[in-house]
């Protein structure tokens, strides 16, 4: 307000002193003295707050930074605690299992044998077909079908719980058992144990036909729906076959039977599975059986028609007054929800591995959590990779677990198919804990432990052959390993033990390091002369592991670049390279980036490759999609930032028809679904559609062994065939003999630059250098797909003029353009040509006959100075392979076996 | 000169108000003719409140400085405080409803404003006490303590347009008052 303002200049005046009341001044004070002296309420806490008493005589503010700093240092020093002390990994010996610190790993029993699971092979070596731990979790008990025998044995392992190397003793020889003609399934889980030592165990099975030995065992036999039997009398070997229309009309179901043993020896029959169909639970019809039990009068019994006969069931076996005399036992089948995966088949068939696979598993019940009225189901569905658990019950007993909470999902995981669960629950200071132990949830090859919350973490990892998983009563693991491979002698079930270290008990100290160093990747130095090098692949025999080498091209300087390698790749600009290894965990491969005489940088644990080339910020992932039933090679390309670790997906599903730019900025794919080819700018992921759809038509190779769409050297153009799929006919390029179109696109326009009709098989091209002219390979059909090794011909495309004149006939293997452009080389078997694009062709002196390719697809190029033509004669099975160098001015061959007993492969010039 | 920040700080806090009861009595000695003579001309010149205003504001200070607070300017600082006890005891009285009745014809034309003295202090005392407690705030911090337009209404709780409103009122109501105050 101005000055002039006459309110303002009479209120401003008020501010003047007066002196109160003596006698209230003198109160006042007096009252204000006592007042500071009393502690009065929250003057203590104030003070506290402040804590003066931590560091009297420092300023407040430097004395709260001081005491901020320090709880920070300590915060630190917590985690650094928690982390080494607690998730520190351990080694069992080099490159042996690893496991975390707070886990103690023994190997608690071993036998030679095939592993959990169907696989009958000669029966030459035991077969254990299922495991379960006994009450206490102190005994293991084993279903196997020993070496020679073609019935089941269960089979009893004493003191799993402390014991190593232990040796397993007979129980039962279920051919034994007063069955006729009958055969076990071994992939069922057909053993479960109760916490009173009950043992539950399914036995028979098919009813044969009369004559068939009745200690015989049957298997599935691939996706044929029937079953075979072995050592029938009227055939050797595996020799008889059962349709399921036969094995129903013969009561199939009827003689799967459900016994129980006592802890006593003594056994009875719980439950055939006639008694099902008799009471119209479930059709007469081939089924697997799972069972589980929950408690000493409780049974979980999963069944799973085949041919789609029926939804799949559920039922539950009670014994009603738990006197443990099954002869009044309670049969309820409980019907799932639809929503469920798989729980109801339409189209089903008899190979459900394809399909997906449940597992039962029964909760401890500990402490008065009573689990026993519920069972979990662990869900695999193969078809799209998900894992899930859920909890059923059917607590009203109204015969369906349709209910509200009767059927609960509990966890669910993408691309986690086939893992395998173990409930586990321990009492730490009188709260029961529960969690899930999980066989190859995060990888295939590792243990993990699923939390109450949903958290998931890995206690164990780098196992081989990693089976399933089991979990005792006092917090230890079982992990079950074996090997699949029939055709050797050293199979072996391996049950390994990992008990929990009480805190403070950790065997950081004794333990081996804790992972391998990753070495370092030196790049190979020039050779003298300029002698080019070349960069190749290694695999032995020898069971040494997988590395990256290079040598020059006159066979000296000899390299190896990266150890324990699986795909190598440069990137744009050289100075990088990028790939995945092993070598810091055993069989877990991650990826690594690394500069010359650099320490390589991990940039992910997640499963993937790298594809080539890479730019210095992006790379582009390969991650596959777990079990593909038709056996396609389908996956997501992920677009990894490598400085900030960051993944965006770029396609969600894509097949091998993809391809880099030669910058590896851009990216053409095949869509799948729509069959459009698609282009994405790496940095802003836009996409745009370059060509299709349209009807039938089908978007098709690129060279031999590498399909997909082919970049122009310059990044502008990309080149593709195109084929319509006759009607009706399966989509196999290779086997089909119909057109296909060339096409070249222009990238920054989308049009066509080229279109031209191929007649013929399946076509491969490669560009020149200089991106004016294009080898088109058509084979004769008849011959391997891949492998150029057939009759056909050899096709020279001009861009700028648009011609196409064929070049050369014949069995033609491999194809090069020279660095120049100006000249290119072909491969028949025995003879390599150079032939300029004037039509003069140059037969090379020398040649090593070029093997049959039946293993890798073949190679050739031209080195970057010109004066090379390295090649790959293609492999057999057996090594030694070699790489062949011609020099192009001499004529003069040289064949490099750098290695003893090695595949080479991925070979390509250094550059 | 090279001066080290957390020395200087700490000698300034040497130098603040604190708990010892002698500097405390000095500080009261010098505080409290200025604190009862702010409360005293801004609450209608009524002893007893002026008095209950005093001791409040002087219980709130000694409570701060038993929590640690170190005023680096125990004058201003206590005014602060004064000044929030006022507005405290012109919501009450706002609450209370406690209103004058003016005459709203008067002519205030040619209010007389330019005098001066001690008459016209207690006449001004007196008109502010016969406006309405809001308005009364609202005239105290604008004139009195010297506050902007924005920071009286932060300070009332009110929108700028608000204040503008009681402003406007309260300067009619505080001439009417002066002029019927005249002898």
């Amino acid at each position: 307000m101005s000055a002039i303002d006459p309110i303002a200049a009479v209120l401003a005046g008020l501010d003047r002193p007066v002196a109160p009341r003596p006698e209230f001044a003198e109160a006042l004070l007096s009252r204000l003295l006592d007042e500071l002296r009393a502690p009065v309420q929250g003057a203590r806490r104030g003070r506290l707050l402040r804590f003066d008493w931590l560091l009297p005589g420092v300023p407040l503010r430097l004395r709260l930074a001081l005491i901020l700093i320090a709880l920070l240092l300590l915060l630190a020093g917590i985690a650094t605690a928690t982390y080494f002390g607690v998730r520190t990994w351990v080694s069992a010996g080099p490159r042996g299992i690893q496991y975390r610190s707070d886990y103690r790993l023994a190997t608690a029993f071993s036998s030679p044998g095939n592993p959990v699971g169907w696989s009958p092979g000669d029966n030459s070596v035991p077969w254990w077909t299922s495991l379960a731990l006994g009450p206490g979790g102190r005994d293991l008990y084993a279903m196997v079908i020993p070496a020679g025998s073609r019935t089941p044995a269960l089979v009893r392992v004493v003191g799993i719980d402390r014991g190593t190397l232990l040796r397993a003793t007979p129980l039962l020889d279920l051919g034994r058992l007063d069955i006729p003609g009958w055969c076990v399934w071994p992939f069922l889980r057909p053993l479960s144990s109760a916490p009173n030592g009950d043992v539950f165990f399914v036995a028979g099975g098919l009813d044969l036909p009369s004559g068939a030995s009745a200690r015989t065992s049957c298997a599935p036999s691939g996706a044929m729906n029937d079953v075979q039997a072995f050592l029938h009398p009227d055939a050797t070997g595996l020799g008889y076959q059962l349709s399921p229309a036969e094995s129903a009309a013969r009561g199939g179901l009827g003689h799967l039977l459900l016994f129980v043993l006592h802890p006593d020896g003594s056994r009875q029959l719980v439950l055939s599975g006639s008694d099902l169909v008799r009471s119209k639970l479930f059709p007469p019809d081939w089924m697997e059986w799972q069972i589980a039990a929950s408690a000493r009068d409780r049974v979980w019994l999963w069944v799973d028609p085949a041919e789609g006969t029926g939804p799949q069931r559920l039922f539950e076996v009670v014994d009603p007054n738990a006197d443990g005399d099954w002869r009044d036992r309670v049969v309820r089948g409980v019907s799932l929800p639809a929503s469920l995966p798989f729980a109801k088949r339409s189209t089903g068939t008899f190979d459900s591995f394809s399909e997906g696979r449940w597992q039962l598993a029964a909760e401890p019940s500990l402490q008065g959590d009573d689990r026993s009225r519920s069972v979990l189901a662990a869900v695999s569905n193969f078809r799209t990779g998900d894992f899930r658990v859920y909890r059923l019950a059917d607590p009203n007993d109204d015969g369906d677990a349709l209910d509200r909470g009767e059927a609960r999902l509990l966890f669910e995981r993408r691309n986690a198919a086939g893992a395998q669960i173990a409930p586990r629950a321990v009492v730490r200071d009188g709260v029961v804990h529960r969690d899930l132990v999980v066989a190859g949830l995060t990888r295939h090859d590792r243990v993990s432990l699923i939390s109450e919350s949903g958290a998931v973490v890995d206690v164990a990892r780098a196992f081989r052959a990693l089976s399933t998983v089991l979990a005792g009563p006092n917090g230890e693991l079982y992990a079950v390993t074996g090997n699949w491979d029939l055709g050797r002698a050293n199979n072996a079930l391996v049950v390994y033990r990992l008990e929990p270290v009480a805190a403070g008990k950790g065997t950081i100290s004794v333990s081996p390091p804790v992972t391998q160093a990753v070495p370092t990747v030196s790049f190979p130095p020039p050779l003298p002369g300029g002698t080019p090098r070349l960069e190749f692949e290694v695999i032995s025999d020898a069971s040494a592991a997988p590395a990256s080498y290079t040598i020059g091209a006159d066979g000296r300087g000899l390299r190896r670049l990266v150890s324990h390698v699986r795909g190598v790749c440069r990137s744009t600009d050289g100075r990088q390279v990028a790939y995945t290894s092993d070598a810091e965990v055993p069989t877990e491969f991650f990826t690594y980036v690394a500069t010359d005489g650099g320490r390589p940088q991990k940039v992910t644990e997640r499963n993937g490759r790298v594809v080539c080339p890479f730019a210095r910020r992006w790379l582009l992932l390969y991650r596959p999609v777990r079990y593909r039933p038709d056996g396609s090679s389908v996956g997501s390309l992920v677009r990894h930032d490598l400085r900030s670790g960051r993944e965006t997906v770029v396609v969600r599903e894509v097949d091998n028809r993809y391809a880099l730019s030669p910058d590896a900025t851009r990216l053409v794919f095949v869509d799948r679904q729509r069959e459009t080819l698609q282009l994405v700018e790496l940095d802003s992921l836009e996409q745009r559609t370059l060509a299709g759809p349209r009807a039938g038509l089908l978007y098709s190779y690129g060279v031999v062994g590498e399909p997909g769409p082919r970049w122009s050297p310059d990044g502008t153009q990309i080149a593709y065939f195109s084929g319509f799929r006759p009607r009706g006919a399966i989509w196999e390029p290779s086997s089909q003999r119909y057109a296909h179109e060339l096409w070249v696109r222009d990238i920054a326009t989308g049009a066509p630059v080229l279109r031209r009709l191929i007649v013929g098989g399946p076509p491969s091209l490669a560009w020149s250098s200089d991106g004016e002219r294009l080898l088109v390979c058509v084979e004769d059909l008849a011959f391997e797909p891949g492998c150029g090794a057939g009759p056909g011909r050899l096709l020279l495309v001009d861009l700028r003029g648009g011609s196409v004149r064929t070049v050369a006939r014949g069995l033609l293997n491999l194809v090069g353009w020279a660095p120049s452009g100006l000249a290119f080389a072909y491969a028949t078997p025995r003879t390599l040509f150079v032939v300029t694009p004037d039509g003069r062709t140059r037969r090379l002196p020398t040649m090593r006959p070029l093997g049959p390719c039946e293993v890798e697809c073949p190679w050739l190029g031209w080195s970057p100075d010109g004066r090379y033509i390295g090649f790959d004669a293609g492999r057999t099975e057996k090594p030694p392979t070699g790489i062949q160098v011609v020099d192009v001015r001499t004529g003069r061959l040289r064949v490099l076996r750098p290695l003893r007993s090695a595949y080479y492969l991925d070979i390509s010039w250094w550059r | 000169m090279f001066v080290i920040p957390f020395m200087e700080l700490a000698v300034r806090e040497a130098e603040a108000l604190g708990l010892d009861p002698d500097a405390f009595r000095a500080f009261f000695e010098e505080a409290l003719p200025k604190v009862y003579g702010y409360l005293l001309h801004r609450c209608g010149g009524a002893v007893p409140v002026a008095e209950d205003l005093t001791q409040e504001t002087f219980l709130a200070a000694v409570a701060e400085l038993k929590k640690g607070r170190r005023p680096e300017a125990p004058i201003p600082w206590v005014y602060g405080i004064a000044r929030h006890k006022l507005l405290d005891h012109y919501r009450r009285e706002e609450r209370a409803g406690r209103e004058l009745a003016l005459d709203p014809g008067a002519e205030l034309e040619d209010t007389r404003f330019d005098e001066g003295g001690e008459a016209a202090r207690e006449r001004a005392v007196a008109a502010l006490a016969a406006v309405p407690a809001s308005q009364r705030a609202a005239l105290v911090l604008r004139y009195s303590d010297g506050f902007s337009v924005p920071e009286v209404a932060e300070a009332l709780g009110r929108t700028v347009a608000a204040v503008n409103s009681l402003l406007e009122r309260g300067r009619d109501g505080f001439r009417r008052a002066y002029v019927e105050a005249l002898p």
